[in-house]
């Protein structure tokens, strides 16, 4: 049980889906216009997410690895569809201001992404917990910028009237153009106090569910998760190999004076360490490159 | 052999994919089956709803008739003719009053212009060119800026209005045929006002055919 | 003819795919940092999206709404499955027969699967009701859209690039910024039409 309540932190706090892995960034965009839609569009990828990692996590034996691809978007697809037409059914206002957003949950990164990286390796149970938790983290994601966006934009909060009657509300934040400025702040905050996520590592680019939609399709969610460690690693390792250059050089400094005084042993001991290093070094690199 | 094992591992993905496929595809009819009366069901009620709201009046609201449903068919080339661009008129019915006297007509308009995509909305028409009310199946525009449309200060504007052709303003309506732009909405002020210019020329066709008996009072 | 060209203007400019209705996201922040790899994108995706819209829009209307059967309801399941079978053809048929092309728009073709533009074009359609050529026709002009997007994109990013701007807004929230004022430009097409 440990563990379940473990998946839900991870999906909630440690790899939040909008704020960390920066995944599923055009429904995050697009529906986020009031707060309402926010959840509403949370809610109904978790219940996707749910089911399809229950069920991927299921057949994961049975699904033959060179179709998995194939046979993941199959069983989203369906329940999307599922979806769809149940909100239709009972939940019609919602299922028209998401409108079009709905079936392209199909191609949510999230999706297709936990599905490879986590539900088609791991037992069912844990599996239903990390949709659960990668859901709520993605629902409060999105109903946070849902808020934000219609606070300033409209001054009401889930269509309630929250600012005074003086305030003119800025139209833009509930324009498309609105949608790319929240997140430019947001990125910009998270550069500023340095915390981690996807958009402020080095190889940006490549993680922002950017650029590589391959990756998308499959197991950015692992790979952003990867390029995360790397780059802590990278950094550390930098430090360390920095470090120990450093005291190579100073060594050798030394041992070069040393070396005139007759003693040879010390720096050669010292010299090896620092490809070591190096190796450790650009090993990550050469990983990320064959990706 | 090992071609030989190779095809069998081809076939076997295949086969399993198949599977697959067509268990979701019998899920799926399952699920369809099973929503299906509900989604019809809520679609005539919002449609019902909307109509009641736009002609209160009216005891009932007749959607058969024959010659109405061929004029619904031909009006995309009256809305055409007459410079209305991306309007269509989906559907119309008569409103009746309780002893079965045409009282005038409901209909459901469709318009391509908003700023959030298609409105759909509804529209009553009284027989002697006034409108009875309208009101949105479909609004999907801008939080506090479209979607004021939906509200009763915007939508009430258009009760009772005789107007061959209405227009727009932003300085504050006086004329008869003029309607208060939503401030900061003029995109969807503009499409819902030409609906309904739609709505009054498809109307007014409707009246000189004397559908629903509108010409033997 | 006028039809037409209203339908272009509009999916080109006035409904901008990404700018207006941020489908296809992905490939403009990420694929955006070259005019030439911009460019490249842009011919992939005009090509497979123009392909698509035409083969979903033939599927919807020739089998899934026809008049026997209706089954529209599978709409999303077939056309994610045709797009990804559909971009991988492509990509085997250029290889062999194309090269030239496929050596230009090769390597941006995978990254087109699950672009959700081309799903979200091919969705559209149906819903607008456009049969086999508007629907080439739309996607066609939704996509132009995009490559113009994504090049104007490109040619900013090229330009700001070595510009001196607050520490905390380089990379991503530099990108951002400069998309939303696009948008704010691409806005002003909304009274065109």
């Amino acid at each position: 049980m440990n563990k379940c309540t473990e998946r839900i932190y991870n999906g909630v706090v440690k790899e939040n889906p909008t704020f960390v892995l920066m995944l599923g960034m055009c429904p995050t965009l697009a529906v986020t216009i009031s707060a309402m839609n926010g959840l509403g569009m949370g809610l109904t990828t978790t219940v996707v997410l749910i089911m399809s990692n229950m069920l991927i996590s299921l057949l994961r034996k049975v699904i033959p690895d060179k179709v998995r691809m194939p046979a993941f978007i199959v069983v989203v697809a369906s329940f999307v569809t599922v979806v769809q037409m149940l909100l239709e059914a009972y939940l019609p206002d919602l299922n028209e201001a998401l409108g079009i957003y709905i079936p392209l949950i199909v191609v949510n990164c999230i999706i297709l992404g936990r599905a490879e990286a986590y539900a088609s390796k791991n037992p069912v149970l844990p599996s239903i917990f990390d949709g659960v938790g990668m859901g709520l983290g993605f629902t409060a994601g999105l109903t946070a910028i849902g808020i934000f966006r219609e606070l300033l934009g409209a001054g009401t909060i889930f269509g309630l009237h929250i600012m005074p009657d003086a305030y003119v509300p800025m139209a833009i934040f509930v324009r498309a153009p609105g949608a790319f400025f929240v997140l430019a702040a947001l990125t910009c905050l998270q550069n500023k106090f340095k915390m981690p996520s996807a958009t402020n590592t080095q190889k940006a680019e490549a993680i922002v569910c950017g650029g590589n939609c391959s990756n998308c399709s499959g197991s950015v969610c692992a790979a952003n998760h990867l390029l995360l460690d790397k780059e802590k690693e990278r950094v550390a390792a930098e430090a360390a190999a920095k470090k120990a250059a450093a005291a190579a050089a100073a060594k050798e400094a030394a041992a070069k004076k040393a070396a005139e005084a007759g003693k040879s042993s010390v720096p050669a001991d010292m010299i090896g360490k620092k490809p070591d290093k190096e190796a450790e070094n650009s090993a990550p690199t050469k990983k990320e490159e064959t990706k | 052999m090992s071609e030989n094992k190779k095809i069998a591992s081809i076939l076997k993905d295949a086969l399993v994919l198949c599977l697959i496929t067509l268990v979701a595809a019998v899920l799926l009819g399952f699920v369809n089956e099973m929503t299906k009366d509900r989604i019809a069901q809520q679609k005539t009620e919002k449609k019902e709803a909307a109509y009641r709201e736009v002609y209160p009046e009216a005891a009932s609201i007749v959607m058969e008739d024959a010659a109405m449903a061929e004029k619904v068919l031909s009006s995309g080339e009256l809305l055409e003719e007459n410079g209305f661009e991306r309007i269509s008129i989906d559907e119309a019915g008569l409103a009746l009053d309780a002893s079965g006297k045409l009282l005038g007509y409901v209909m459901t308009i469709t318009t391509k212009k908003g700023y959030g995509g298609a409105i759909t909305m509804t529209m009553g028409y009284r027989l002697d060119g006034a409108i009875t009310g309208i009101a949105f199946i479909t609004l999907n525009e801008t939080p506090g800026f479209g979607m004021r449309a939906n509200e009763a200060e915007f939508k009430e504007q258009f009760v009772g209005k005789n107007a061959f052709e209405l227009i727009y303003v932003k300085t504050g309506a006086t004329a008869e045929n003029e309607i208060d732009a939503i401030s900061g909405a003029t995109i969807t002020t503009k499409a819902v006002t030409s609906a309904v210019n739609a709505g009054l020329c498809f109307s007014a066709d409707m009246v000189v055919s004397g559908i629903g008996g509108a010409g033997n009072e | 003819m006028k039809e037409m060209i209203l339908l272009l203007v509009g999916a080109a400019l006035v409904n901008n795919v990404v700018l207006s209705q941020f489908l296809g996201l992905c490939p403009f922040l990420g694929v955006s940092k070259r005019i030439e790899t911009a460019a490249g994108m842009g011919g992939a995706v005009v090509f497979v999206i123009t392909i698509a819209s035409g083969i979903t829009a033939a599927i919807y209307n020739g089998i899934l709404s026809s008049r026997h059967i209706n089954l529209t309801y599978m709409r999303t399941i077939v056309f994610i499955v045709v797009i990804a079978a559909l971009v991988q053809f492509i990509e085997m048929v250029l290889k062999k027969y194309i090269p030239s092309l496929y050596n230009a728009l090769g390597v941006y073709l995978p990254l087109i699967t699950t672009n959700c533009a081309v799903l979200g074009i091919a969705i559209t359609n149906t819903e607008e009701g456009y049969g086999v050529l508007k629907s080439m026709w739309n996607g066609f002009g939704t996509a132009l859209g995009f490559t113009i997007a994504i090049i104007i994109m490109a040619g900013i990013r090229e330009r700001v690039e070595h510009n001196d701007v607050p520490e905390v807004f380089k990379g991503s929230p530099m990108v951002l910024v400069t998309a939303g004022l696009m948008a704010i430009a691409f806005s002003g097409f909304a009274g065109i039409l």
